[in-house]
């Protein structure tokens, strides 16, 4: 992380920038804002000249003064309290505008940063930090916990320079040493943080992974609770260890702070006392002037937390802007736009290895694909069949050689465009928890032909027409009890369904049917036999029933491109393909 | 108001009995970190009287420097009393903290599997989440001794001021009747609010969820889903702002009807106060005594109030936390048999099965028997309930109807663990863990670790993890180790095998052992499971019909019914569905078979 040395000057601009923040999420919060503070500084006013006034006109028996001051008092307390407590109420809807908006911008980033940071520990770092700086770490009052502070400060200010102004300028040195302790303070907590972050996200991971659903079975079946509870523990126990540091490094700062107030206090109330000796202050104004004193000793303490606050929310609007910088290589939505038809697709001379892997998953790859034309790509596990795929789709950038479309380099087009020519489906299945037609038309009008035909392409029409399960029903039961859980099967054919549904030039198709039944295996392939030619289609299957309707079969092994041609030329060849094709034939004698 | 004790006196002695079951020392050190709050302010509210009073009637100087120093003393070791013991607290907050989630994650692990499906139990875990995530043992026990505290202040505080006059006692009883009653329907509506916003919350932490654990993250980048999440982000954002302002409009009136019962407070006792001064009764000295004493007893009533509502608020949570802990512990048997490790029957008894919210049975009736050593296909159409009739097998799911014997033994009998023990298995969605392979393999029992290599050797991943540096220890995802390495999902699939069969069981479930595999590989993994489990019962669901061959039984299921159990030739002969599907796949290769077959 970069250790930027935060000046004056930047924390008062990310003040501005925070504040421009609150005020686009809505006007009425920062007055909000405002008031509560305003009153809250106002009600800490009332202890002070209160008592004074009242012993002043009671001692001398002024009684209709006391009566007017009295009233008043009341009146002004229950303007100031009813006010606060309704602003108060108003702050914290505010407050949460202003946490989601945050929430949602790194959301949004951790959806637009390029697909490889995903397994970047440090990205995943920078977003955890990010994601707590927002929450807690963001202030939102500074402009007007500064102003009000420097309001309060003035009046106590004046106030006790009407004693000795030299008592005044004291406290303001002694708080100028207590800030300073304070600035260094936070520095080392910081660095306490950042040391129990990694910590912290293994008992995370721990704890989410016990709490759910997906891996409860396997749990279960092996009995890897304890497995888990240890790794909490461990992780908690480790992050304790360092909290143990924290806790001491703490107290020992407050002890100084509490030395320092005890010893301003005592000098304070000595100094009254003589003076009231020497008769040359009044009684009435021996409680003002202690009041006024432990609210100035306050309030400049005040001031220089609101500047600790500038500080320290700039520091941690640095993690979230950290993050916010990351770099997007391909998601930024730079490059040229890109309207034309897919014609060609063409890998040349690529290599590419994988983040922390030693070996690479592509080697010198050349392989030119027509927009006409039916491929299939075969080989063993770990060939690099899916890796041509993302990389075909820029999930990562070649480390060498280049992907060329139309006889452009992918990585010079525009992203969004790029990518909206492609209809991908993975080996995974993947479907959000809202409903089937949210998952294939993600909240855009939906063209009710278009879908009706992509569900009888992938196979559903059977489970759609009579039955419980429509269109609207979701998936799974987390936000409807009426939801449908489907198998998994069905699941893959809906993921069929929503690409072919998306009508783009080149449909991808990364193990299909793995999740297919026999029958349901054969309408596919019938389906995608009679695809129309002007389509390409790019398959990753291990049945290789599937590749006698291709007229382009690429055999990979080991990163390498070692056999192209089709089914029956192949076969003559007699070489890796065939060995796999008859290894699978002879078995359905 | 009864509702109101009824609630505080359950977390009273729901969060006191948890601390003194778990931290003894911790409830004592909090009961007596009491003392130096309460001795400290009461001599700050009282010591400035002798001083004034030294000075103002007496006039002895050095009088009032010794109170003057008193005060100043008192205030220094209440800091310091207070800062040690709060320190020594802070790490045994934590572990009592934590102590509650374990307790969590216990009863989540041990919880009967189908009930994770469940929209309302989804629902109240979310709550419960949410206490254990914000609020947690820890804040629940700061509040009951602020309530302590407070009171005890607010008493000698009392105390103090009781020589004034009645009528003040008076008017502080009734403003704390009307301060509680407001706070009382403020926290109410709060609550409310709480309850309508818990399903937002729910939708806008799995939206935040989905994109921080990337399982989406290659179809949000490639189906450009960043629009279409932000809109579900803004969506339920913008609901629950309408339902906060609402709340508000409810609270306002009560705000200012507490905040007029302060002031009139405020003006009772200072009037009373400056009525004696006034008249000579007492002197500046006792005046302000009583006006920090009157300003101090206020903040502490408002916080002691202020407490207890937020306690009744939090008896909310903690009944869910406790209905949940309680509805959720596996029944217990009454006598937890041990099952006799061995060769095992296993019988469906007119079984079926459908989701509790749902009309459509899943299976009916279903009636068969398998014998110890079978290796066992279930096939049938997607959609069929083959994955639905493997957890009922296997004790996640509970029978409809019907039921399932073990041994004759009806499996409701066994509790879950002892019944699981018996049985391994690989799933659909291989669900690996992001820790080593070893841990994946073996969790956290001592491991075999030949064993281990042989079964990965066999399952043809041995060379993969050994050019590993650090061989089984190797992570396999980067995300929480920078030494891991990622592997392919056809490798973790592998693993998944490994896994179930490295595990000593009686029976063995594979749900779609091959799907990812290559023809090697499939053929690699049958031969590793057909080889290391000869003598086991083997449940195999596969869409390959070709392994079936290889089995001494299948099982076709359609609609939710067998439709067929027998061989592979058996079922060949008759005009089947089995027999549609294998010829379905079989064409596909027909042309290119050698000839003669």
């Amino acid at each position: 992380m970069k250790n930027e040395k935060i000046t004056f000057g930047r924390s008062v601009k990310d003040a501005l920038y925070l504040f421009k923040i609150q005020l686009s999420l809505g006007w009425k919060g920062v007055l909000c804002q405002f008031l509560y503070i305003f009153m809250n500084a106002a009600k800490g006013i009332i202890p002070v000249l209160l008592p004074k006034l009242v012993i002043d006109a009671c001692v001398n028996g002024r009684i209709t003064a006391f009566a007017w001051i009295l009233t008043g008092a009341s009146l002004l307390s229950w303007l100031v309290d009813a006010t606060i407590g309704i602003t108060e109420w108003l702050q914290s809807i505010f407050n949460l505008k202003f946490a989601h908006y945050f929430k949602r911008r790194i959301c949004e980033k951790a959806m637009e940063a390029d697909y490889r940071d995903i397994e970047n520990p440090d990205f995943l770092d920078s977003i955890e930090r990010a994601m707590d700086a927002a929450y807690y770490g963001l202030s939102q009052t500074l402009f007007a916990d500064l102003a009000v502070t420097l309001l309060k400060l003035a009046f106590l200010f004046a106030t006790i320079s009407v004693l000795n102004v030299w008592i005044a300028l004291g406290a303001l040195a002694l708080v100028v040493g207590l800030y300073f302790i304070n600035r260094k303070a936070a520095e080392v907590n910081h660095k306490f943080e950042m040391e129990r972050s990694p910590h912290k996200r293994k008992a995370g991971y721990a704890e989410e992974t016990m709490l759910d659903l997906r891996a409860s079975k396997d749990i279960r079946l092996f009995g890897a609770k304890n497995m888990f509870f240890q790794k909490y523990r461990d992780a908690s126990e480790a992050e304790i260890g360092i909290i143990r540091r924290q806790n001491r490094y703490n107290l020992l700062i407050a002890l100084i702070r509490v030395l320092i107030n005890g010893a301003a206090i005592c000098g304070m109330y000595v100094y009254l006392i003589f003076r009231y000796d020497a008769g040359l202050v009044l009684i009435s104004s021996f409680t003002m002037y202690i009041a006024a004193f432990s609210q100035l000793y306050g309030s400049v303490d005040d001031l220089f937390r609101v500047l600790i606050d500038f500080r320290e929310s700039s520091i941690n609007l640095r993690r979230v802007e950290e993050l916010f910088d990351w770099a997007v290589t391909v998601g930024n939505g730079r490059g040229e736009s890109f309207d034309e038809e897919l014609r060609t697709v063409q890998f040349e001379n690529v290599t590419f290895t994988y983040p922390g892997q030693d070996s690479p998953a592509i080697e010198n790859l050349s392989l030119r694909l027509g927009a006409d034309e039916r491929v299939i790509l075969v080989g063993e596990n770990g060939a690099g069949k899916t890796t041509v795929v993302k990389l075909l789709l820029r999930l990562y950038d070649v480390d060498s050689g280049r992907i060329l479309v139309n006889g452009k380099d992918i990585r010079t087009l525009n992203y969004r465009d790029y990518i909206s020519h492609f209809a991908p489906v993975f080996q995974d299945v993947w479907l959000f928890a809202y409903s089937v037609r949210d998952n294939i038309t993600f909240g855009r009008p939906t063209d009710e032909v278009r879908l009706s035909a992509a569900l009888d392409f992938a196979g559903l029409n059977r489970v759609f027409d009579g039955g419980e399960a429509t269109v609207d029903s979701f998936c799974g039961m987390d936000f409807d009890e009426a939801g449908i859980n489907f198998s998994g099967g069905e699941q893959q054919k809906l993921c069929i369904a929503r690409a072919v549904y998306r009508d783009a030039d080149a449909l991808i198709m990364d193990e299909p049917n793995s999740a297919l039944d026999a029958l349901s295996e054969k309408e596919l392939s019938d389906n995608l036999r009679a695809l129309s030619q002007e389509k390409m289609l790019l398959l990753i299957s291990h049945r290789l029933s599937m590749s006698r309707f291709c007229n382009h079969i690429a055999v990979l092994e080991n990163g390498r491109l070692v056999e192209e041609g089709d089914h029956s030329t192949l076969l003559e060849k007699n070489g890796s393909y065939a060995k796999l094709y008859l290894a699978q034939a002879e078995q359905y004698i | 108001m009864k509702k109101t004790f009824r609630s505080v006196f359950n977390v009273l002695g729901f969060s006191l009995g948890f601390a003194w079951k778990n931290d003894k020392k911790y409830l004592l050190l909090k009961i007596i970190r009491l003392l130096p709050d309460v001795i400290n302010s009461v001599l700050v509210v009282s010591l400035p009287r002798y001083i004034i009073d030294s000075l103002a009637i007496d006039g002895d100087l050095n009088k009032s420097l010794i109170f003057t120093g008193a005060l100043v003393l008192s205030m220094l070791l209440h800091s310091i009393v207070s800062g040690l013991m709060d320190n020594g607290l802070k790490v045994k907050k934590l572990r009592l903290d934590r102590q509650l989630n374990h307790r969590l994650h216990e009863t989540v692990t041990a919880m009967e599997y189908h009930k994770l499906e469940s929209s309302q139990t989804l629902d109240e875990y979310s709550t419960v989440r949410e206490f254990v995530d914000e609020v947690n043992i820890s804040k629940v026990l700061d509040t009951v001794f602020s309530v302590f505290s407070n009171v005890w202040k607010a008493c000698a505080y009392v105390y103090i001021m009781l020589e004034l006059s009645w009528l003040f006692i008076l008017v502080v009883v009734i403003s704390l009747v009307v301060k509680t009653f407001c706070q009382n329907r403020e926290e109410n509506e709060l609550y409310r609010l709480q309850v309508r916003n818990a399903p937002l919350e729910r939708r806008i932490g799995y939206a935040s969820r989905s994109v921080m654990d990337y399982s989406n993250a290659k179809e949000v980048r490639v189906f450009g889903l960043h629009d279409f999440i932000t809109d579900k982000f803004k969506g339920f954002m913008s609901l629950m702002y309408k339902n906060e302002f609402a709340g508000i409009r409810h609270i306002s009136p009560l705000k200012v009807l507490s905040t007029f019962t302060e002031a009139l407070f405020l003006l009772t006792a200072y009037g009373s106060i400056g009525w004696s001064l006034y008249r000579g009764y007492i002197s500046v000295g006792i005046f302000t005594q009583y006006t920090a004493a009157f300003f101090a007893l206020s903040t502490a009533i408002s916080s002691a109030v202020s407490a207890v509502v937020t306690l009744k608020n939090q008896d909310n949570y903690i009944s869910s936390y406790r209905h949940f802990i309680s509805s959720s512990a596996p029944s217990e048997k009454a006598a937890t048999e041990a099952i006799c490790r061995g060769d095992h029957t296993i019988t469906l008894e007119g079984l079926s099965f459908k989701y509790p919210e749902s009309e459509e049975y899943v299976l009916s009736n279903l009636n068969v028997s398998f014998t110890p050593g079978d290796k066992i296909a279930i096939v049938g159409r997607n959609g069929a309930g083959k994955t639905t009739l493997i957890k009922l097998l296997l004790g996640l799911y509970r029978p409809t109807e019907g039921r399932i014997l073990l041994d004759g033994r009806d499996i409701s009998d066994f509790s879950q663990e002892e019944y699981h023990s018996i049985f391994s298995a690989a799933f659909q969605d291989c669900s690996l863990f992001n820790y080593s392979i070893k841990e994946n393999i073996c969790f956290d029992r001592p491991a075999q670790t030949e064993r281990i290599d042989e079964i990965l050797e066999t399952l043809g991943v041995g060379d993969r993890i050994s050019r590993q540096k650090t061989g089984l220890d190797t992570y396999i995802t980067r995300s929480l180790n920078e030494e891991g390495s990622d592997f392919s999902g056809g490798e973790r699939k592998k693993i998944a095998i490994a896994r179930a069969l490295y595990k000593d069981a009686d029976i063995y479930v594979f749900d779609e052992p091959a799907a990812e595999l290559s023809p090697t590989g499939e053929r690699t993994a049958y031969d590793a499971i057909f080889s290391y489990l000869n003598e086991k019962t083997v449940f195999f669901i596969s869409h390959r019909l070709a392994s079936c061959k290889r089995c001494s039984r299948i099982i076709v299921l359609d609609n939710g019914s067998i439709v067929g159990n027998g061989t592979h030739n058996e079922l060949m002969q008759e005009n089947s569905l089995y027999a549609e599907m294998f010829s379905a796949q079989a064409a596909a290769y027909a042309d290119d078979l050698p000839a003669g077959q």
